[in-house]
């Protein structure tokens, strides 16, 4: 990295820094922190949703896993934009005509006040742990282009002025500045992804030489086979895409700011549709690099390598300019998602919970202090993931599958579409699908195909482990693929505990109606 | 080198991020516009109650009727 580079991302950074303490000035009230006084409309919402929506997880996470394993990966992609169209069209109207900030806030006028302030503080915490792997993709990516071997101080430049313009500026600085970070994004990947198809031939001799070279399954979309991301794989990222767009904080608060139900649906459905085809800049760059320099083992450091390594041989300020694309990427994700957090601890648990209702100044001191808080806890989270060998794609598709999915299944299978369903079935079903989720991920898949599960299974029926013994033997080589089958697990626990829970309990004098008329 | 599909895409990518540039910057230009007159009205007046007309619609239905 040349002085040009450090200059211009030295600028860009300084640029949003300032913007953040302009943009503070529109904060007067509580409402305008959290959905910038609801005052957003269509092409504003595409861009902030989808600038919130990329993050270097899809220049760097992605196009690593494009890297090692193919073109597939970007079915991860391509079901978000289905499902942001789907849910612009059928879910945020309803959800946007409550007038709710949260998800929580929904799932207290559908089942309780209690479910509220335990999602509310659940989904906070998980939305830490999932910034925390944004932050160590970002920290990684620093180390690696700058050859700068600081990781911790690679956490607090990404980090630092992300949580100061989000802690001063709210929604309104997420709105603007996603929407110039937008543009800094695209131009950022447009002036990378011709660079490295350029420098691996072109699509056409790229493709031929994966076929040379006994390795097609590198351009299939779906691959067939064993691989990690075939079609059980899509199906359960579709799954995952599915809840991602109907129930994310993240989402839905950028969604809740719009200026009126149809606008935010115009939105959503805006954002599915131009990320569609710009998926192809972020994935083709990684399936390039596979020709360009094969061997590298982490795929985290794919991209890192080609724009440290060839992008300044194209000129001077490039790597540079390209930087401050990926950073936009990052702050824009970080901030959205600290202004999310600091939404459900001020609004669905700290005022819940005080019984007095809280003054304007009070809650925009405490939402901001929870921003401040929840900057720390994805430093400290990202800071621990140094340690573990793990890819961030893997890490977080573990996280999401499996956590996310029951919060789908009780907010809008159940809160949606089945009237008997109750806050006690509700809460079980959470919980429950969870638990069961991370044992199937963590613990029974694995120790199914180590063989270490057989004992227990006998001890249970000789004629259950037997069974499971033939069944391993037809499986065989699908072990990887197998872990895809959690977030069936979660949700499928989910919708049997919430169902069941719910025909035996009864849920007294709650008033829901408010809900049955938005539809 | 390059090939048609690269340019394809580079294409559609660079006509999103014109598109993208010009749309929102109007629309926050009218924001702010709104914003303005709305502080300067609230000076004047005594800020508009939810059955003013004004209000947002609650229900599919008043959206409808609105």
């Amino acid at each position: 990295m040349t002085g040009l580079d450090y200059a211009i991302v030295g600028v860009f950074l300084g640029g949003m820094a300032l913007a953040g303490l302009t943009i503070s000035k529109l904060i007067k009230q509580s409402d305008d922190f959290f959905v910038a006084g609801r005052n957003l409309t269509p092409f504003v919402l595409g861009a902030t949703i989808t600038a919130t929506n990329l993050s270097m997880f899809h220049f760097i996470g992605m196009g690593g896993i494009g890297y090692q394993k193919g073109i597939s990966i970007i079915w991860q992609n391509w079901t978000g934009c289905m499902a942001l169209v789907l849910s612009g069209i059928f879910v945020i109207p309803v959800l946007r005509r409550l007038r709710v900030r949260s998800v929580p806030e929904f799932l207290e006028m559908r089942y309780s006040r209690s479910l509220r302030v335990m999602i509310g503080a659940f989904w906070g915490l998980r939305l830490c742990i999932f910034l925390g792997i944004f932050l160590y993709i970002a920290a990684t990516a620093g180390v690696v282009i700058t050859g700068w071997d600081n990781y911790f101080a690679w956490l607090m430049i990404f980090s630092l002025i992300a949580i100061m313009y989000s802690a001063i500026g709210g929604a309104w600085a997420v709105a603007i500045m996603d929407s110039v970070q937008f543009a800094f994004i695209l131009a950022g990947a447009l002036i990378t992804f011709p660079i490295a198809i350029h420098l691996a031939g072109g699509l056409r001799s790229l493709s031929q030489w994966f076929t040379a070279h006994g390795d097609s399954v590198h351009l299939q979309l779906v691959p067939s086979g064993a691989g990690e991301f075939n079609w059980l794989f899509i199906l359960a990222i579709l799954l995952i895409s599915t809840k991602w767009a109907t129930v994310d904080q993240v989402i839905l608060q950028r969604a809740f700011g719009a200026k009126n139900p149809r606008m935010g649906a115009q939105g959503m459905v805006l954002s599915g549709l131009i990320t569609t085809p710009l998926a192809f800049l972020w994935i083709l760059p990684g399936v390039a690099l596979a020709r360009i320099h094969p061997g590298i083992s982490n795929p985290d450091h794919a991209i890192p390598w080609l724009l440290s390594h060839q992008l300044p041989m194209f000129g001077k300020g490039i790597l540079g300019f390209v930087l401050c694309g990926l950073v936009a990427a990052q702050v824009s994700t970080i901030t959205a998602d600290i202004n999310s957090v600091a939404t459900l601890f001020t609004s669905d648990v700290y005022r819940v919970v005080r019984r007095k209702e809280p003054s304007q100044r009070q809650l925009l001191r405490v939402v901001r202090f929870s921003s401040l808080l929840c900057g720390a806890l994805m430093i400290l989270v990202a800071y621990g993931l140094k340690f573990t060998d793990s890819g961030a794609v893997r890490a977080n598709l573990a996280v999401v599958g499996i956590v996310d999915l029951p919060l789908f299944v009780i907010t809008i299978v159940f809160g949606l579409f089945w009237k008997r369903t109750t806050w006690q079935g509700a809460m079980a079903g959470f919980f429950g699908g969870g638990a069961l989720g991370i044992m199937s991920y963590f613990v029974i898949v694995p120790k199914y195909f180590d063989g270490s599960l057989y004992p227990f299974l006998h001890a249970i029926s000789p004629w259950v482990a037997a069974h499971a013994a033939a069944w391993h033997e037809n499986i065989k080589g699908y072990e990887k693929s197998m872990l895809s089958i959690a977030p069936f697990v979660s949700s499928g626990a989910a919708v049997v505990i919430t169902t069941v829970v719910s025909l035996v309990t009864r849920q007294k004098n709650y008033q829901c109606e408010k809900v049955w008329e938005c539809f | 080198m390059l090939d048609w599909g690269t340019y394809a895409i580079e294409a559609v990518g660079l006509v999103i991020m014109c598109v993208w540039i010009v749309v929102p910057a109007r629309e926050f230009k009218r924001i702010f516009k709104s914003l303005k007159e709305k502080d300067e009205g609230s000076s004047f007046s005594v800020q508009r109650s939810s059955s003013s007309g004004d209000a947002e619609p609650r229900t599919r239905n008043e959206e409808r009727l609105k």
